[in-house]
């Protein structure tokens, strides 16, 4: 217990990787208590909201919107929060409530390959890790068997055809999804072009697995799975309040107290009406998503000796490749997403442009199919006819590049104020001559994509920057004090008592969903702190 | 739960009682005395049913669903109660049999006629009015966008299919 603290560990954030990181320490016996902003919320409700909203595209407007802790978009207070002052405009997605972001998310669940910690040492590009693959194997492992991971064993992820890669110590908990008819034919076509069609390791439930029930191919993993077949961030937050870790909801923390020795003493944390307590550990972790992490860290003025938090901000740029092929291909039966292309995902092209990886959703295509033929002005019989062709027909495929860190990108504090008083986020973001270099290589191979599927119309803008949920590099990891935020264990260079449990401290994006990683980071640094307690 | 009740005797559109005109929109419009404002019914006027049924070609479509697409539109696009109307009457002028007919007619190349149908089409097609947060429910899974592809695709969240269900292929 945690003596005259109110908690060993204080984790600032629910959500699946401060869940994941509670649940650890909870179970080693130490006294952890979670502050999370958001509200609770349950699954049935989410259910009835997101079926009862107006805009199906949004993926945020049908969560709780509340003028102390706005999300990215989809409310009266969410929609001015965070700011865009750069070239591109990006809100990455962000929910805050008691299960986090994760709430909506199509649960791709990969691991990083061994070169992805070494892009400078490699390829002469960005930055290495102070970590290698080796180091973080163990808890690729158990993140995948908490989460009942599904995966193929024989993929070679690095996309080159060859042996199960990277190296794995045990096998994925649960087998591999069947495929649909549609990634089935997608898949085709794409070795027939020479590439190597492989399936995505996800956490949606391909048998019944710790109470979740297999999934049932709602198609809509993303933005809520109606069934809990797949694993969100609110489980993570449940296996950690089973192993004894108090969560307090609508409790936002607005300042990290330092005290002697330069460790954090406190935690400063409001409630809705502007109640602020204080709370004391021996240990802090931040895992508030890779946005606020660092909007809280520079309103407490901790842990930026380096001058690097909020900068490096990166993402996932992303292409779209959108048609109507010829022949019927049925998707919006089944998952959202299966598999993908990972071909040029690593090698020595990275030593010159992003490294790219295809994937290959699946989602139900009728609204947006249905939308477009009515501002052609087409309806009556027509209408259901066209329905019916052009969703059979309908297609996308998805680019993911590389980014490299890039310190003008970045998260600082805006002028505008929550009903709180606290700053909103204000992003600066643009894509650099590395991801573009990748981008001429995704306008080549969509050409190809367009042979293979004898595409008779092309819909939407291909060369149109999309970014993507993932947020990185805004609490960079390194080796050197002057020039990142953490070490390799995720602590403060500043603060011995401070971690970051966030796909922010990536010194590199790979072309990976990046919650697997962030996952076995945050076990990992909790079984350090565990250590230390 | 949306509550889109299949009521079977109020969806039951009369087409014909739209034809015969005998209750012009306009003047249900003028009696009620109804106004974006004013507007709280438990269904729409009959004749905002009868021409939501002609416009679709479909005679089941839920009092609930057309009311819902007709309210969002009037809160939505101002001065849609008089736009409705006139489409009404213009139809009606000429004779209109169906909704491939209006579509042959002249009048499906007047913009503002064809704004308006497509925009209650749209709402009963999409289930909704407006493209973002502030816009305004009108139904989800009888969406009638659903309709053509039923036999094939779930509407999302509603699969009463098995696990694996997918993996089968479609047949022509």
């Amino acid at each position: 217990m945690s003596g005259q603290m109110d908690a060993d560990v204080i984790v600032v954030g629910a959500g699946i990787l401060g869940g994941m990181a509670a649940e650890r320490l909870a179970r080693k016996g130490k006294a952890v208590l979670v502050l999370e902003a958001g509200p609770r919320v349950e699954r049935y409700k989410l259910l009835q909201a997101f079926r009862e909203a107006p805009n199906k595209n949004d993926y945020e407007a049908f969560f709780p919107e509340q003028s102390w802790a706005p999300k990215s978009d989809g409310g009266q207070y969410s929609d001015g929060y965070i700011e865009n002052v750069g070239p591109l405009t990006w809100r990455p997605s962000m929910l805050k409530v008691v299960g986090g972001t994760t709430w909506h998310w199509s649960s791709a669940f990969w691991r990083y390959l061994p070169n992805d910690f070494k892009l400078k040492s490699l390829y002469g590009q960005g930055r290495d890790w102070p970590i290698g693959y080796d180091d973080l194997e163990p808890w690729y492992s158990l993140a995948e068997q908490i989460t009942g991971c599904s995966g193929n064993d024989t993929d070679d992820q690095s996309g080159q055809g060859g042996q199960p890669f990277p190296p794995r110590s045990a096998p994925y908990p649960l087998p591999a999804e069947a495929w649909s008819a549609y990634t089935q034919t997608v898949a085709a076509k794409m070795n027939g072009l020479g590439f190597h069609f492989i399936d995505e390791p996800h956490l949606r439930a391909t048998k019944t697995f710790e109470g979740r029930p297999a999934c049932r191919g709602n198609n809509n993993c993303s933005p809520l799975c109606p069934i809990g077949a797949m694993f969100t961030g609110d489980m993570a937050v449940a296996r950690a309040e089973r192993a004894g870790a108090k969560v307090l909801a609508q409790t936002v923390a607005y300042k990290l107290e330092t005290g002697p020795g330069g460790k954090i003493v406190a935690v400063h944390a409001m409630t809705p009406d502007g109640t602020s307590t204080r709370r004391t550990a021996r240990y802090v972790i931040l895992a508030a998503h890779a946005v606020e992490t660092p909007k809280l860290m520079l309103m407490s003025g901790v842990g930026n000796r380096s001058g690097q938090v909020g900068r490096n901000l990166m993402s996932h740029p992303s292409l779209a490749w959108s048609v109507l092929a010829r022949d019927p291909m049925w998707p919006g039966r089944g998952p959202v997403q299966q598999g993908g292309i990972n071909d040029r995902r690593d090698g020595p092209d990275r030593a010159r442009r992003a490294a790219i990886r295809y994937l290959s959703p699946q989602t139900s295509p009728n609204l947006g199919v249905t939308d477009r033929l009515l501002k052609q002005g087409v309806i009556g019989k027509e209408l259901d006819d066209r329905i019916r062709h052009d969703a059979a027909r309908s297609m996308t495929i998805i680019a993911a590049l590389e980014m490299l860190p890039n310190p003008s990108n970045r998260i600082t504090l805006g002028d505008r104020k929550d009903s709180l008083g606290l700053p909103n986020p204000r992003i600066h973001f643009d894509v650099d001559d590395y991801t573009r270099a990748g981008a001429v290589v995704v306008g080549q191979d969509f050409e190809r994509f367009d042979q293979a599927f004898e595409v008779q119309t092309r819909l939407g803008d291909r060369k149109g920057w999309k970014l993507a949920a993932h947020v990185m590099g805004s609490t960079i990891m390194g080796a050197d004090p002057r020039t990142s935020v953490v070490d390799g264990d995720c602590r403060s260079h500043d603060h011995a008592n401070l971690f970051i449990a966030s796909t922010g401290v990536f010194p590199s994006t790979s072309v990976v969903n990046p919650t697997l990683t962030g996952a076995a980071l945050a076990l990992r640094l909790a079984e350090r702190i565990g250590q230390e307690i | 739960m949306q509550a889109l009740a299949r009521d079977g005797a109020s969806s039951a559109i009369d087409r014909r009682r739209f034809l015969a005109g005998s209750t012009a929109l306009t003047a249900v419009l003028t009696m009620t005395g109804m106004t974006a404002a004013a507007a709280d019914l438990a269904a729409p006027p009959a004749d905002v049913a009868a021409l939501a049924a002609f416009l679709t070609g479909k005679s089941d479509l839920s009092s609930e669903m057309v009311r819902k697409a007709y309210e969002g539109l009037r809160a939505q696009e101002p001065g849609f109660d008089q736009r409705l109307a006139m489409l009404g009457e213009r139809i009606r002028a000429a004779g209109l049999a169906d909704v491939e007919a209006f579509k042959a007619s002249a009048l499906a190349g007047e913009p503002s006629l064809m704004a308006t149908a497509t925009a209650l089409i749209g709402a009963l097609y999409t289930g909704r009015v407006g493209h973002d947060w502030r816009g305004h429910f009108v139904a989800y899974q009888d969406a009638l966008m659903y309709r053509p592809t039923a036999d094939v695709t779930v509407v999302p969240t509603y699969s009463r299919r098995p696990s694996g269900y997918w993996a089968q292929a479609v047949q022509p």
